[in-house]
């Protein structure tokens, strides 16, 4: 079985800077492996343990994501590829679904490609199925658990009204929720294989993708506003006298 | 101006979407897109005809055929509502339809030039973006049920015309073999009182006391992100951008920052109380009344005051 899991680089922390055409100023703020995709990589390799095959780790992004796919490495994953190129800076998720499509094609036929449900700096969560809709392979979004099932997938879905089960044809593309499947810590011969093996790197010319990138992208982010203002006005008080008031106005019993 | 609102079979929150479409474009032609199964909207909702499709239980049928339904009806704006299943089915049809997407808004308007004005919380939450979709058709956006309400029908609503449309039906390549329901007495979409905790309360312990409060008040038990994130309680209880959207009566928030975040799921609470030991936490800004102590004193001393009330 084949295996992708597509991956994101991620501001450590929410205190991200803006560069001053509204995109994620990244230079400043330690960087980490977005926390649904270690779920996505770990679900990967607890795959390969069961049923065999290899896992190939996929990310777009700044040269020093590199790093990433190294620790994705050292965790047992076949093969690293890093898209980048300045080219592809600032796509919003069609663009960058469009250039991953273009990435996945050019690696050969997957069995299952794994992503994140959505990363922690974007939040959209579309990545993943519009990549599906474009190599026209079903998929299961928020996925919590997976396992094959006589050459099918079956795969649990978490919604908000509770857990759906998936029979799925392969290939296929499932997003993992963060919390899944807590990533493995890497063994000491992963530790010494990422540090000797190549992280393979893709550009935009490498791949012939004739649109990516910020100027390809049809959503703009035109404007940033602090958040408004509320039209509430707090009133400080101990806990006894909140009650009270509570339920003087009928708010409690 | 045409929107298509997208209503999903069994699903209740696409009549907000249509009454604010009529609401920022008085003037559009609002056609509610729903699949077979949906409760079909009144003229109240500010649509203007019912388009009926049928329906499916694989998602990627189905988001196939909403894409080709918007293909045949070219809408200037789509709207779904961003459940789980309308985030998805959302993604597979912009994709198919080769246009922007913009996903979990909070507000939207229309531009003087007549563009769909989206806004969502961006950069952790502390921020807001506009973003327009100028140079793709449709343009389509995400809403959370909760974040637009629909006004109650008035006595003399009507139904609205339904018309079929015929769409393609690709091969099914999915199959759904199972569901297990969360338990929906809890739910916090119709809670009256919601007891959240976040970062704050450090583990599932705290999240145990805050489970014994909300019992003795008759509450449902919400969460920040940050804590469902820690794994110290389940999805389902993840109040905020990317949980639900509530309007409780009351709403009491433990040990809870206040990114915007978590605010845009709980700030339409009729009261809102926050503890946090820090003064300055943000969640003060957004609340009535503030509780400046520790997170689990405080706990403590309302699970008294509810047990002298008992007993």
């Amino acid at each position: 079985m084949r295996m992708l899991v597509c991956m994101k680089q991620v501001p450590d922390t929410t205190e991200v800077k803006l560069g001053a055409d509204y995109t994620l100023e990244r230079d400043f703020v330690a960087q980490v492996m977005n926390p649904a995709d270690e779920s996505a990589l770990e679900l990967a390799l607890q795959l390969q343990d069961k049923h065999g095959g290899e896992v190939t780790a996929l990310s777009m992004g700044p040269e020093r994501a590199q790093s990433m796919l190294r620790e994705a490495l050292a965790r047992g994953v076949h093969h690293a590829v890093l898209m980048t190129d300045r080219a592809f800076a600032g796509a919003d998720t069609l663009i960058t679904a469009t250039c991953l499509c273009a990435a996945v094609r050019a690696l050969g036929r997957f069995d299952l490609i794994l992503c994140g449900r959505r990363a922690i700096d974007g939040e959209t969560g579309q990545v993943g199925p519009m990549l599906a809709a474009m190599l026209n392979v079903p998929c299961v979004t928020n996925v919590v658990g997976a396992d094959l099932n006589e050459g099918m997938l079956d795969a649990t879905q978490l919604t908000e009204r509770g857990k759906i089960l998936w029979n799925v044809q392969l290939p296929a593309v499932v997003t993992l929720c963060e919390w899944s499947c807590p990533l493995r810590l890497p063994s000491v011969m992963g530790l010494r294989r990422a540090r000797s093996e190549q992280v393979a790197q893709m550009t935009a010319q490498t791949l012939g993708v004739s649109r990516c990138g910020l100027k390809d992208s049809p959503t703009r982010v035109v404007g940033i506003n602090a958040r408004s203002g509320s039209a509430r006005s707090c009133q400080k008080l101990p806990v006894s006298e909140v009650i009270a008031s509570l339920r003087r106005k009928g708010v409690l019993e | 101006m045409r929107f298509v609102i997208v209503f999903e079979a069994g699903g209740d929150a696409s009549a907000a979407l249509a009454f604010r479409a009529r609401t920022i474009a008085p003037d559009a032609d609002i056609l509610a897109l729903c699949e077979e199964g949906a409760t079909f909207p009144g003229s109240a909702c500010g649509a203007n005809e019912a388009v009926e499709i049928p329906f499916c239980e694989d998602d990627c049928v189905q988001a196939q055929r909403i894409a080709d339904a918007l293909a045949q009806l070219k809408p200037d704006a789509v709207l779904f509502p961003a459940t789980v299943r309308g985030r998805f089915l959302s993604a597979w049809a912009a994709a198919k339809l080769d246009t922007g997407l913009t996903a979990d808004c909070t507000d939207l308007g229309v531009t003087p030039s007549g563009l769909l004005k989206q806004i969502r919380p961006a950069f952790g939450g502390n921020l807001t973006a506009e973003i327009l979709c100028r140079t793709h058709r449709p343009q389509m956006a995400s809403v959370r049920p909760g974040v637009f309400v629909h006004p109650p029908a008035p006595e003399d609503a009507t139904g609205l015309p339904v018309r079929r449309l015929t769409v393609s039906t690709p091969q099914s390549k999915m199959r759904r073999t199972g569901f297990l329901p969360i338990e929906d007495t809890m739910s916090l979409q119709n809670a009256q009182i919601i007891v959240a905790g976040g970062k704050g309360v450090g583990g599932e312990a705290g999240f145990a006391k805050l489970a014994r409060l909300a019992r003795l008040m008759g509450a449902s038990l919400g969460a920040s992100r940050s804590a469902v994130d820690a794994g110290w309680i389940g999805y389902e209880h993840q109040v905020g951008q990317t949980g639900a959207v509530v309007r409780p009566r009351l709403y009491i928030a433990f040990g809870i920052s206040g990114c915007i975040q978590h605010t845009v799921g709980m700030n339409a609470s009729q009261v809102i109380v926050a503890v946090n030991r820090d003064r300055n936490a943000p969640i003060f800004s957004c609340a009535d009344y503030g509780i400046v102590a520790d997170w689990e004193t405080t706990a403590d001393e309302m699970i008294a005051d509810f047990n002298r009330k008992e007993g």
